[in-house]
């Protein structure tokens, strides 16, 4: 892996998820496609950005998404675009929301106050005990009286769900402000799919 | 292709979660980095969840004022005083975000002048560490760690290294607490428990024996006690003695130090010239130029001692008294390049050795731009945007 295309990536590219996945589910029907299309345009990204970084990435990563989602329809395989979806959605341009995608300290920790409640409950004390009390897996494990393993497999369904909770459903608290309808296909993808 | 995405983001969150856990070892890291190399896929999914998991580490801001080992429920923490705060969520995200961090934060900012009209669009946050580099801090961590419990017991000398903390039982059921970076040497002998404090410092519990006193040497002073507790520090210009239990007796060489003496808020009580007797409360401070002699408050001598637990406790200290004492503790150095970052005052409970904590702290409360390089941390004052 290279460690400054990754923290570029974190930095750079993820804070456009949501928007990223609006987008996707506008242009695809078929909401269980936007994870796969969502990893496979980070993917691509990824990969130019080895070679050089785009600046700004936020339109790089629309116009990849755009190119991707081309080149299935072209292929007629995996999306169906047609009835469902909305081609016209392709040319617009995606830069409705603002462009300052950074949060604010405050505004980030409401998300991870949300994304706390989106966690089931054991895997909320897992997530807890491990990242505020700093104990370890093992210590949280004799705490709850589970098995190690158990604890692993909480931090496992835990991450996705933060991820989740914090790349995409971040919209969720805009939409609950702003009545941002698209906010929803949002909701599709991802790891709350296998929850 | 569909599902091979979700099959990498199952099998990332494995990895994550084996990283997580306490057995990890440097031949796992190697196939974490042979399967990240595999495929961008792969490494995609891990950067992502990884720049999740990190992110939550900040749980511990709204852990402020709970007790430890006690989840909150999702509304417990919605509820959190930290967001009734008025104004909007953009504003300068401060001080008292700062002020809740462990609980017992208080951090007062410096006068933010012209930040403190800036509209939207001030702060942000940024996961700076590497994944391969958060790796390697992982691991230097676990070194230190490790070295914690590693006491290097030549003959009749101990030491730490840097972040080290250790506790040593002494055959005459005293106990001594040596903290970072620190060696002291024993001399004993039938008329005296003699230990020398090479470098840094240690906290001593002492078992009574009037026979045989303790005597702590550091720096050409002697602290010569009978049966209390107290703590003795060595810096590069002085020697510094708290005493929380009991008496200890100070013995002072330098002329100097009578002059000194009274000019202090102190309370020592002077036995006989160079002699002084310090009781519980008390903190000396001998340096060069003479000692002087502060009275405190118990609790207040507890907290500068709270680092035998692992944590600092600053109250109203600027911000390079702070970064000093996290210094003692990380091989990575933190520098402030601006005189005005460093008058920052700021209370709060830190752990030692977690100084990102402490860093991402400040970032957040203060209008500081942290850059981090390999080998030092560097504080500047952030421009406004």
């Amino acid at each position: 892996m290279n460690d400054d295309v990754s923290n570029w990536f974190v930095r750079e590219v993820l804070p456009h998820e949501d928007s990223l996945v609006r987008y996707l589910a506008r242009i695809c029907p078929n909401r269980s496609d936007v994870f796969d299309l969502r990893q496979e345009v980070y993917v691509r990204v990824f990969e130019a950005a080895k070679v050089s970084r785009p600046v700004p990435a936020r339109p790089f990563l629309f116009t990849t998404a755009k190119h991707l989602v081309l080149d299935r329809i072209r292929r007629s395989r995996v999306v169906s675009i047609e009835p469902v979806g909305d081609p016209a959605a392709l040319s617009i341009v995606v830069d409705e929301v603002s462009p300052e995608r950074r949060l604010s300290s405050r505004q980030e920790l409401k998300r991870l106050a949300a994304a706390f409640g989106a966690l089931p409950p054991r895997c909320r004390e897992v997530v807890w005990l491990r990242k505020v009390d700093e104990m370890s897996q093992a210590d949280v494990a004799n705490m709850l009286g589970i098995s190690v393993r158990t604890v692993e497999s909480q931090v496992q369904k835990g991450v996705r769900l933060l991820a989740q909770a914090l790349f995409v459903d971040g919209a969720e608290a805009r939409r609950a402000s702003s009545s941002e309808k698209e906010a929803t296909a949002a909701n599709g993808s991802g790891a709350e799919d296998e929850r | 292709m569909s599902g091979s995405h979700r099959e990498a983001e199952r099998l990332a969150a494995e990895w994550l979660s084996r990283r997580d856990g306490v057995e990890w070892s440097p031949s796992d890291q190697v196939e974490l980095d042979a399967w990240l190399d595999e495929s961008t896929a792969h490494a995609v999914a891990y950067i992502r969840l990884q720049a999740a998991w990190n992110r939550a580490d900040r749980y511990q801001v709204l852990g402020a004022g709970f007790p430890r080992r006690h989840v909150p429920t999702p509304e417990q923490l919605s509820a959190s005083p930290f967001f009734d705060e008025a104004g909007s969520d953009d504003d300068l995200a401060g001080q008292r975000v700062a002020s809740s961090l462990l609980g017992e934060l208080m951090a007062e900012g410096p006068p933010v002048g012209s930040a403190s009209v800036q509209p939207k669009k001030t702060s942000r946050w940024q996961l700076r560490s590497l994944p391969r580099t958060s790796l390697a801090a992982s691991i230097v961590f676990l070194a230190l760690a490790m070295t914690f419990w590693y006491v290097k017991n030549s003959g009749t000398s101990y030491s730490t290294s840097v972040g080290g903390v250790v506790s040593i039982p002494l055959q005459d059921g005293s106990r001594m607490t040596l903290n970072t970076d620190s060696q002291v040497r024993l001399a004993l002998t039938d008329k005296e428990r003699g230990v020398v404090l090479v470098r840094g410092e240690a906290f001593f519990e002492i078992a009574k024996d009037p026979k045989r006193p303790f005597v702590v040497s550091a720096g050409g002073r002697r602290i010569v006690v009978v049966g209390t507790k107290f703590s003795v520090r060595r810096t590069e210009d002085d020697v510094r003695v708290a005493v929380t239990e009991g008496k200890v007796r100070m013995e002072d060489g330098s002329a100097s130090s009578r002059a000194s003496s009274t000019q202090t808020a102190g309370v020592a009580m002077e036995a006989s010239e160079g002699v002084f007797v310090l009781e519980a409360g008390n903190v000396a401070r001998a340096g060069g130029a003479g000692m002087l002699v502060q009275s405190k408050p118990l609790s207040e001598l507890q907290e500068t001692l709270s680092w035998r637990s692992g944590y600092l406790i600053f109250r109203d200290v600027d911000l390079a008294g702070a970064v000093t004492e996290f210094n003692r503790y990380n091989e990575k150095k933190i520098l402030i390049n601006d005189p005005a970052v460093a008058a920052i005052r700021l209370n709060g409970k830190f752990k030692a050795d977690n100084f990102a904590a402490f860093v991402r702290l400040i970032e957040d409360g203060f209008p500081i731009e942290v850059t981090d390089y390999a080998d030092r941390i560097v504080l500047t004052q952030r421009a406004a945007e």
